[in-house]
């Protein structure tokens, strides 16, 4: 998750992957708390349109956030396959509604490139794992909560998505502060 | 200057140091206001003297010299005072407020700059030199002790020297034979000799306890006191005393040590108390001396509160499960035995919840004990003369409470005082004593804490706060004239109600008031005032008495569940689709003589369609002057919830104050009531 780690070849990085829409993504390990099967997710009212609601995990309540909405995919139904990937972001926790879990990964730092030019440059892919046989698109779950990136969205759905919900205040700060140097 | 990590750890020691020292200087207030009401009352000028003492030892370690400085003058000064060498006269009292001020003045600089530079202490410490100076010029009080022959005091101290040892040897020895009277009567020789040596040469605290500790050794030789570990602590207590004395003699040629903790244990012994309770006792409601607490981070708290809180869903889950294995396989030894472990976790959880929410608590004494002197200048200020009684400062109420409640109470004093006591001139033409009464009070009343201010003023004026509130447009003049008074006198209460400037010859009352009704609110409390003209003013505050656990009624709404806090709940109506009018397209009821608007719940949260019911419900929430009508679909029933936070993300979700899990492990939202009614 730290880029300066990607600048140092030959060192092994373990990564969570998942799937969304057929595409394959990978997060490091050391920010993943644990795994756990979809469960009933009571809703917010006039939440941010990509946080599905709070969840209780063991007492603590934890934002669920409907990962394929936030990365722009269509959605869909929960599945048996279905899982929520808990994080802890800047002393909280959340937790990322994802397709299915596929497997821990060891990626080598010299097989992830930096990521592709895109039409908006998403901050939250760092990079792009590529493995023998398929690619694996590094995220960066903090900067996926960060405000500035809620900006670029709203700006790129604008049009598509108009549901006639004011869009509530943004969080304060961005959940996670992160040192890019 | 220490730097880096140990910067870091400096600051964690200041930050106590700070915390420390307001609880101290607060104290110091509260005592000298005493001091001045009942003048040079002995055990309190001894307590200053611990304070100052305490201040000075502590800023010294830290090497804040300038508070050090101030606080050694100042014990120089309470020193003289408390030997009676000093009267407590309004100069003395004028210099010893004023250091406490100072005092104060620097801990806020600690506190914001971690220096007490910038501020300088010397014109106080002359004015304490100059009171010294004054004493050394009179002559002193013939209380000297006779001169003592040095040869005598010589044989004098070797032998008591020999005594005491003896003593410690017997008294241990005691312990094991405490049936071999031949020790009782060896005991009770060596004090006899000690009493009437060190009396001789005018010892007097020597001698003073010596002859306590004999008189306890008499009763336990007759057998009129049995003896047990509470009397030989004591007994070893006030021997340690007599070596502390014995020393003082030896290396100063007086005697130093008090003996007022040694002499009250001698009493309770002989009054066949138990020390525990002596040392309750002397350190009082709110007292600085040995109270046996810890420091414990609130954080920790929170966690400990988190984790009981999830104990008590499972143990609700446990409950529901028992009750079906109950059922399936009643009569079984099995579910018997289950039934019987299961009520008793749900005993304990009850218990346990209740001790971490006690572990919060804390005595209002705390915001309590800084009003005496908040009175006293208020009074000063404004030529009036008015005392305050507190009563029930033990009342225990959450910390997150008693730091939201300091500043609406200082409105009300403040209130009571520049607007409710008249001039003492006036009184006295009314026929009411000159000095005016504030009775600032607490109590606990089921979950919640009553605190009140009551005041023996001029009251207030019904028909100038209708006039006010019609003029400001809060009011209809219809409105007004079904009102009985205390709803009118509430309507101070409202934002709006008063401007600075004005509020004074209109109501006497008002001044930021609405804060004070705000900041109640937001507490989940409420606020009511209560006045009799001419006679005086009551206002009451009614406060949770922890804010993690709430009253909760939970609603339906579609298929989603919300909680409504029941501190703002008046009531709940069943309605149907003939009892709602629209008025300019508002939907409304009425309710007895009064038309309530209504706020849709399913509108205002979009909830999802669940098919239209007939019946409906309307939850009244509000105060006294603002009323909505809540629309749900059902009611589902009154709750303790315990308030969870959502976390930075979704923290300023509008109408929306937190969550709660219950019993059944789902999350529920907690409907924030103030913003729901600005929305509304």
């Amino acid at each position: 998750m730290e880029a300066k780690d990607g600048h140092r070849t030959g060192e092994v990085l373990e990564l969570v992957g998942f799937r969304l829409e057929g595409e394959e993504f990978g997060v490091p390990i050391r920010d993943v708390r644990e795994i756990i099967r979809m469960q009933e997710v009571t809703r917010v009212p006039h939440a941010p349109d990509f946080v599905e609601g709070v969840i209780n995990l063991r007492g603590q309540i934890v934002p669920i956030i409907d990962l394929r909405r936030r990365l722009g995919m269509s959605p869909k139904e929960s599945d048996r396959d279905t899982r929520i990937v808990i994080v802890e972001l800047d002393g909280e926790l959340a937790g990322f509604v994802v397709d299915s879990v596929t497997e821990v990964l060891r990626v080598l730092e010299d097989q992830i490139e930096p990521p592709p030019d895109m039409v908006v440059k998403q901050d939250y892919i760092t990079g792009v794992g590529k493995l023998e046989d398929r690619l694996l698109i590094l995220l960066d779950l903090c900067k996926v909560l960060s405000k500035e990136e809620q900006g670029k969205r709203r700006m790129v759905e604008e049009g598509e998505a108009s549901e006639g919900l004011e869009v509530p205040k943004a969080p304060e700060e961005e959940l996670c502060r992160m040192d890019r140097s | 200057m220490p730097d880096g990590q140990e910067l870091e750890h400096f600051d964690e020691i200041v930050s106590e140091f700070v915390a420390e020292m307001q609880e101290l200087l607060d104290q110091l207030d509260e005592d000298l206001v005493q001091l001045e009401a009942e003048g040079g009352n002995h055990e309190l000028l001894k307590e200053i003297f611990r304070i100052l003492h305490t201040i000075k030892g502590t800023s010294g370690f830290l090497n804040f010299d300038r508070i050090q400085l101030l606080a050694h003058r100042l014990e120089d000064l309470l020193a003289q005072l408390k030997d009676g060498r000093l009267e407590v006269s309004q100069d003395v009292m004028d210099v010893l407020l004023a250091g406490a001020d100072r005092l104060k003045g620097l801990l806020g600089k600690i506190r914001e700059e971690r220096t007490d530079e910038g501020i300088e202490v010397e014109d106080l410490v002359a004015s304490v030199e100059d009171l010294l100076k004054r004493l050394d010029e009179t002559p002193p009080k013939a209380t000297e002790r006779k001169e003592v022959d040095t040869e005598l005091l010589g044989d004098f101290l070797t032998e008591v020297q020999e005594l005491l040892d003896g003593l410690e040897e017997h008294l241990v020895e005691l312990e094991a034979r405490p049936d071999d009277p031949e020790l009782f009567d060896e005991i009770f020789r060596a004090l006899h000799t000690i009493k009437g040596a060190s009396g001789f040469l005018g010892f007097s605290r020597m001698s003073e306890l010596a002859h306590g500790a004999e008189e306890v050794l008499d009763r336990l030789r007759k057998g009129r006191m049995s003896m047990d570990r509470n009397v030989m602590d004591g007994l070893l207590a006030v021997l340690d005393t007599l070596r502390r004395l014995f020393r003082d003699i030896k290396e100063e040629g007086e005697e130093r040590t008090d003996i007022g903790t040694a002499i009250s244990t001698l009493e309770a012994l002989l009054e066949g108390k138990a020390l525990e309770e002596v040392r309750k006792a002397r350190a009082g409601p709110g007292a600085l001396g040995a109270v046996e607490t810890i420091r414990v981070n609130v954080k920790r708290l929170d966690q400990l509160m988190d984790l009981v809180g999830e104990l008590v869903l499972n143990r609700n889950r446990l409950l529901q499960l028992n009750g079906e294995i109950g059922t399936k396989y009643r009569g079984e030894r099995i579910a018997e035995e289950l039934d019987l472990a299961t009520s008793h976790l749900d005993l304990l959880t009850s218990e346990l919840q209740e001790m971490v929410i006690k572990t919060r608590m804390v005595p209002v004494g705390r915001v309590f004990n800084k009003f005496p002197r908040l009175v006293r200048d208020l009074c000063r200020a404004s030529g009036k003369e008015a005392r305050l009684v507190m009563e029930g400062q033990d009342t225990e109420v959450d910390k997150t409470v008693i730091e939201e409640i300091g500043d609406p109470l200082v409105h009300l004093i403040r209130n009571a005082v520049d607007h409710g006591i008249e001039l003492p001139e006036e009184r006295e033409k009314l026929g009411k004593p000159r000095e005016g009464l504030i009775r600032l009070y607490a109590a606990q009343e089921g979950n919640r804490i009553v605190i009140g201010i009551e005041d023996d003023g001029r009251g207030m004026d019904a028909e100038k706060i209708k006039r006010r509130a019609i003029e400001r447009g809060l009011l209809s003049p219809d409105e007004a004239d079904r009102m009985d008074d205390r709803t009118i006198w509430n309507l101070v209460f409202l934002p709006g109600f008063s401007t600075a400037d004005k509020v004074t010859d209109v109501s006497g009352r008002g001044v930021g008031l609405d804060v004070v009704h705000t900041n109640v609110n937001k507490l989940n409390g409420s606020v009511s005032l209560d006045s009799i003209p001419g006679k005086g003013t009551k206002v009451e505050i009614r406060l949770p008495l922890t804010l993690a656990i709430i009253q909760g009624l939970v609603v339906r709404v579609g298929k989603e569940l919300y909680v409504v806090p029941l501190s703002s709940v008046e009531e709940a109506v069943r309605v149907g689709p003939g009892d709602i009018y629209k008025i300019q397209r508002r939907e409304v009821i009425r309710l007895r003589d009064t038309v309530l608007p209504l706020v849709r719940l399913d509108r205002l949260f979009e909830v999802p369609e669940d098919g239209r019911e007939d019946e409906e419900y309307v939850v009244v929430i509000g105060t006294k002057e603002r009323r909505v009508g809540l629309v749900v679909d059902d009611l589902v029933g009154q709750e303790e919830v315990v308030i969870k936070s959502l976390g930075k993300l979704l923290r300023d979700t509008p109408a929306i104050a937190g969550a709660t899990i219950r019993g059944d492990g789902r999350v529920c939202l907690i409907v924030d009531v103030n913003e729901m009614m600005t929305l509304a």
